[in-house]
């Protein structure tokens, strides 16, 4: 490619600015027209030369920034070539259209049969296409119908169960790529040569040479560009345009270092920073993730809070909260001296209304309170429980058995309760518990060193 | 509407100039600027809109969350802040520095200060003797953290906290630097942390404050301010609340003598009935906000007292917290308060012990505080872990700055003074999702410049926001055309020393 002086360049940036006017004026000739041979203002015809002439000229300017705004290179050559000569066209028949209407030029056959709105209204069409060439070389060619009702609907990615299962590029790179690069490296306008629209043609390259090396973040120029500071010239995107976000980098980074940059690695092949992980997890709808906490624990999918349930939870009497925004997961307490021997049955039935979100518990705590053995059932069916508060209240041993089936129970506080070291064994059972605490219970210090010879479990009693 | 509103006109004279002043048609009457009234209108309205958003009432069991929070799951549900105000000395309490010992009295080398910016008080000074710790070091609990004698209590409990050597801060005097550690700003008017906790997450218990302050009795040193709790620009009911020591912890909240209170409930009806009215005709927050704070002070009138009550305490609860837990006000009575007011589920308590500015007799005053507070901070990490609290209670000690390893004034075999330094200092986290038993960070062998992992105050706030599953980016409060965070613009989650 020739050089082109920056000047040119400069002047040819102002081609979007200056093509609007020549469009305002000639449609606005169109509607004078219009108005003159359909409605009563007929003297509205004298300023149709004026709006003519205006166009004609400023349709010139136009063409002459348009051909310096295209010597900078990069748009597909079929449609510029169509945009610059309709332009051209355009700018012609409108200096046709104002030398009849002026009168400067009399053509005998012309001047019957309304002949100026016939002409006119050829002119706004080549005006139309002219633009729509424009509209594609500048916003690429799918911009116009991309939300059209009517345009074929991509064929959505399969939704994933498990977030090891992501492709690292359909399922993430390429949409950052969509949102932030392709509107200026497409099939129709390729900046620096490059388009990103596919994956063959981004591996393809631009003017200079293959954007991404796989395995190697230094030598690509992809990271290059988009890690630049913000008013560095060669800055991907450039100033102005949205630039990548941190976390965006940290991905394609991660694409190029880990996942050798093609189409097939998923997240489950290699190691994952946390900060991808984080990243992949919120984008693809795991956003309950343990995101950024150090590890990649994944929280259980729960559907959205039913608020029938929860005011009928909360009009028994206990206390909901969201752990997460809208991920459906809560905790639910109790204050403390709510359930006594009086009012037990009540409280029973109370209890039942919880099934409904039995699996949306996360944490619990009913501490202070009187609790049956028919309410330590139903908390038994909180299959997603993590942390349950049980202290200050009547259990005994008993109530500790049905929670065996608590698999995901980590941490369970029964300090100031009636249980013994029967429990012990009990705790065996429930594979992810971590953390028991046993102050001011019946279990001895001895049964605790004991059953901690062979067990990892911390249990935590008087200090 | 229209009706309604002319009932809430007084038939008094003076009372209708006065509400004249506030009249919506005669503000518009009277400007004849109709856009920028209508501009301001809106104005108003947004206000309101941003002023009100964690729900319309405390009481209920379920409150939507309407900023969106938590961002992740939480670790803490609650915090309780040791502050020590004044700049404990970390060269006599928790960095040990023992090459500092042959140094004894040498100038401190400029490539150590590398021409660091000094206070006032000892920028004069001729020459900056080396001052080395003289209190004994000892490494304790299977995590090996080095603690000094002075804190005989905090050693035993090493193995569940996490010391972080390196914090950094930008300040080096009192005031600006506390300031900054409570409101990520060295100017006064922003948020404290606990009103931004309150603002984002709500209360968790509806008869007590979401923040409580106390502050240890008669311990003079540097002043504390009531805005190092303030709310800032956020709505006023996030403010801290200060429980006083001594009869009345909350002033104003006992009945005034001869007075049973028995029609209370009833006065305090009609006049939320008169606020209603005045919300409706006017829609400024603050009414709002005041009408909550009449309700939480009626709440309040019983469960402060029973909160406070500490008679109920068994012996061996007072003999871990220290001798001093018996009267109210201590810090150890105060860290005993506080365990119970967590209980309760307060979200955040704030403690203040004032005095710890030693810049002339460094040991001695260092070892006084120490007596003062090490016993009662270790009680109630230890009282917290017993009843499985501290898996979701954070808890941090710390000052606003370091000391510097010169010393300020004569240095001789027993006695030295040391200044204020901010470029590294010693403070500790512990509980809900922190890392036990960890050191984190280094400085270099004058504990002057940190070496390695350094921790801003804006990083610990993000920190701490992050273990409420909060983004330190996205809670944000919209003031004077702009949004504010606690981080401001700054802040990395210091993700090493989680969980």
């Amino acid at each position: 490619m020739q050089e082109v002086s920056d000047f040119v360049l400069f002047l040819g940036r102002f081609h979007p600015l200056v093509v609007h006017l020549p469009i305002g004026f000639l449609m606005f000739a169109l509607i004078l027209e219009l108005a003159d041979n359909f409605t009563k203002m007929k003297h509205l015809n004298a300023a149709v030369p004026l709006a003519l002439l205006l166009g004609a000229i400023s349709g010139t300017v136009a063409c002459i920034l348009g051909y310096m705004l295209s010597q900078s290179g990069g748009y597909d050559e079929d449609m510029l070539n169509g945009h610059f000569w309709f332009g051209i066209g355009t700018t012609l028949l409108a200096f046709f259209a104002w030398a009849l209407k002026s009168g400067v030029l009399k053509i005998a056959i012309l001047q019957k049969a309304k002949p100026n709105l016939a002409l006119l209204t050829v002119m706004v069409i080549l005006l139309s296409v002219t633009g729509h060439y424009g509209g594609n070389l500048t916003h690429g060619e799918d911009y116009l119908v991309k939300y059209a009702p009517f345009r074929e609907k991509e064929e959505p990615l399969p939704q994933l169960a498990k977030l090891e299962e992501a492709t690292v590029y359909p399922y993430l790179v390429k949409p950052v790529f969509e949102a932030k690069c392709v509107s200026c490296h497409n099939e129709s306008k390729k900046k620096g040569g490059l388009a990103m629209h596919t994956f063959e043609a981004m591996a393809l390259g631009g003017d200079g040479g293959a954007i991404f090396m796989a395995g190697d973040v230094e030598g690509s120029e992809l990271i290059r560009r988009i890690t630049l500071p913000e008013h560095h010239d060669d800055v991907m995107p450039p100033e102005g345009k949205t630039p990548l976000t941190e976390q965006e980098s940290a991905l394609i980074k991660f694409w190029i270092e880990h996942g050798q940059a093609n189409e097939v690695a998923t997240l489950g092949t290699t190691e994952v920073p946390e900060e991808v992980l984080a990243y992949a997890a919120s984008t693809l709808g795991f956003a309950a993730a343990g995101v950024g906490q150090g590890s990649s624990e994944v929280l259980p999918t729960a559907n959205p809070l039913n608020m029938d349930v929860v005011n009928t939870i909360t009009a028994a009497g206990f206390k909901v909260r969201e752990l997460i925004d809208g991920s459906g997961l809560v905790e639910i307490t109790l204050d403390d001296n709510k359930i006594n021997a009086s009012n037990m049955s009540e409280w029973e039935e109370h209890f039942q209304s919880l099934t409904p979100i039995k699996d949306q518990i996360l944490w619990a705590d009913f501490g202070g309170n009187d609790l049956s053995d028919a309410i330590m059932v139903q908390i038994s069916g909180f299959t997603n429980l993590r942390k349950l508060v049980l202290d200050n209240t009547s259990i005994t041993d008993a109530a500790i058995q049905p929670l065996a089936s608590l698999n995901s129970l980590e941490s369970l506080n029964v300090y100031k309760t009636n249980v013994t070291n029967n429990v012990l064994p009990m705790l065996k059972e429930m594979p992810n518990l971590k953390k028991v605490y046993i102050w001011q219970t019946q279990v001895s210090a001895d049964a605790v060193e004991q059953f901690l010879e062979n067990s990892k479990l911390e249990i935590i009693s008087g200090v | 509407m229209c009706s309604g509103h002319d009932t809430l006109r007084s038939d008094n004279k003076d009372l209708q100039e006065v509400e004249k002043q506030w009249d919506r048609r005669n503000f518009l009457t009277k400007t004849s600027l109709g856009i920028g009234a209508l501009a301001f209108g809106s104005l108003l309205k947004a206000e309101k809109a941003f002023s009100n958003p964690t729900g319309p009432d405390a009481v209920q069991n379920f409150v939507k969350n309407k900023l969106g929070l938590p961002h992740h799951l939480p670790k803490a549900k609650r915090i309780v802040y040791l502050f020590q105000s004044g700049g404990p000395s970390q060269l006599d309490m928790f960095d040990y520095k023992p090459k500092l010992k042959d140094m004894f009295g040498q100038d401190l080398p400029p490539s150590v200060r590398q021409g660091q910016r000094l206070t006032g008080m000892s920028a004069q000074q001729s020459s900056f003797p080396i001052a080395p710790s003289i209190m004994d070091f000892k490494q304790y609990g299977e995590s090996g953290s080095w603690v000094s004698e002075l804190m005989p209590h905090t050693s035993k409990v090493v193995d569940d906290i996490c010391i972080i050597k390196s914090m950094q801060t930008d300040q080096i005097n009192h005031d600006p630097a506390i300031t900054f550690m409570q409101t990520g700003n060295q100017l006064p008017g922003r948020p404290s942390i606990g009103s931004w906790l309150s603002y984002g997450l709500g209360s968790d218990n509806e008869n007590l404050p979401t923040f409580i302050t106390l502050v240890t009795k008669g311990q003079g040193g540097q002043p504390l301010y009531s805005r190092l709790w303030g709310n800032g620009f956020l709505p006023t009911e996030h403010q801290g609340v200060q429980f006083r020591s001594g009869k009345d912890p909350v002033l104003y909240l006992s009945d005034p003598e001869n007075y049973d209170g028995n029609d209370r409930r009833t006065m305090l009806d009609y006049l939320g009935k008169l606020n209603g009215m005045q919300n409706d005709a006017y829609g400024d927050p603050e009414i709002l906000a005041r009408m909550k704070q009449y309700e939480m002070a009626f709440r309040m009138q019983t469960s402060v007292p029973e909160v406070t009550d500490l008679s109920d305490e068994p012996d061996h609860i007072f003999d871990m917290y220290g001798k001093d837990s018996r009267d109210p006000g201590t810090y150890a009575a105060n860290c005993l308060m506080a365990r119970k007011l967590l209980e309760k589920g307060v979200k955040f308590v704030q403690l203040y012990h004032q005095g710890w500015d030693q810049h002339i007799a460094c040991p001695g005053g260092v070892r006084n505080k120490c007596k003062q507070t090490d016993q009662g901070t270790a009680a109630l990490l230890q009282d917290l872990k017993q009843r499985g609290m501290l898996e979701d209670t954070l808890v941090v000690w710390g000052g606003e700055f370091g000391r510097t390893v010169y010393s300020q004034g004569q240095l001789t075999d027993t006695n030295y003074g040391r200044d204020h330094h901010p470029k590294a200092f010693t403070m500790w986290m512990a509980g809900a999702g922190v890392k036990k038993g960890m050191t984190y960070g280094e400085t270099d062998d004058f504990s002057y410049n940190v070496t390695e992992n350094p921790v801003h105050v804006h990083d610990f706030h993000a920190t701490l926001l992050h273990l409420f599953g909060v983004d330190h980016e996205r809670l944000t409060f919209k003031h004077q055309g702009r949004r504010f965070r606690l981080t401001d613009v700054h802040g990395h989650v210091v993700k090493d020393i989680l969980t």
